[in-house]
């Protein structure tokens, strides 16, 4: 977690989603601090797509701890933002929505996921 | 496909054990190579995305997912940092479930659900898991 979940109307090439995967795991840990090990990011191409959009992103992120829902929509508008330029896409035709999990009922590494905020402990003992 | 069976077999020992009796129905989301990314890198990870009832007890959640773990760890012979588990109340998991046709149009939906129909019943016909590659 997170899972960053991509579907297209047409394929990506290889190096345009390995850009966008970049781009999103930059602004993903950049904004909430979580360790780039989390992101995930699938891809998948050949979906007729509802308003237009060519390209819909569903980002299922830890909610909770130090995640308001100010930091939420920032990080929802930067993913949209990155994704339009890494996939050389209009702004407007790409979605992006976030849909937030308790960081508890996931578990990575043999141990349930932290809170958000708490990445740093959890690591070195996961680690350990 | 062995290895899909012993899992299948595992994991419905396990939700039987620690959350529910009912039918556990498998679906495998097979991602192409090139496809899915974790950590900058060409991913080698599996995500597992479960079902429970609403109000599930933490600690009963911890042991099946602990156990599902030890299991699928010891059948795929990944790393555990390749593995993402996640047991999910049932509201949440239909709005995620259902989150990827919400963003298709009416003609996508159709063509969604044709590819699943077709597969589940390729499935049934082969005795074989129900696989989805997930371009359409």
């Amino acid at each position: 977690m997170p899972v960053y979940n991509i579907a297209s109307r047409k394929p990506l090439s290889y190096e345009a989603r390995r850009r966008t995967a970049d781009a999103i795991a930059d602004i993903h840990c950049g904004l909430t601090g979580a360790p780039a090990e989390f992101v995930n990011v699938i891809f998948m191409h050949g979906h007729a797509l509802k308003g237009g959009y060519d390209l819909n992103v569903i980002c299922n992120v830890r909610s909770g701890g130090n995640r308001n829902a100010e930091l939420t929509e920032t990080l929802r508008r930067k993913i949209l933002e990155g994704v339009a330029v890494s996939t050389s896409l209009d702004l407007n035709k790409v979605e992006a929505t976030l849909v937030g999990f308790p960081a508890s009922w996931a578990m990575e590494g043999g141990e349930i996921l932290p809170e958000p905020g708490e990445e740093e402990s959890w690591l070195a003992r996961s680690q350990a | 496909m062995l290895k899909w069976r012993c899992w299948k077999n595992s994991s419905a020992t396990n939700n039987r054990n620690h959350v529910s009796r009912e039918r556990l129905l498998v679906i495998w989301n097979r991602i192409p190579a090139g496809q899915a990314f974790t950590n900058y890198q060409d991913s080698r990870s599996s995500l597992v995305t479960m079902e429970c009832p609403t109000g599930f007890p933490q600690k009963q959640r911890v042991a099946f997912l602990k156990a599902i773990e030890k299991d699928w760890l010891k059948i795929s012979g990944q790393h555990p940092d390749e593995l993402m588990l996640a047991l999910v109340e049932e509201a949440l998991f239909a709005d995620v479930f259902q989150g990827t046709q919400k963003r298709l149009a009416l003609r996508g939906r159709l063509a969604f659900m044709a590819k699943i129909i077709r597969t589940v019943i390729h499935a049934s016909v082969k005795r074989i898991p129900i696989i989805v590659n997930p371009n359409l």
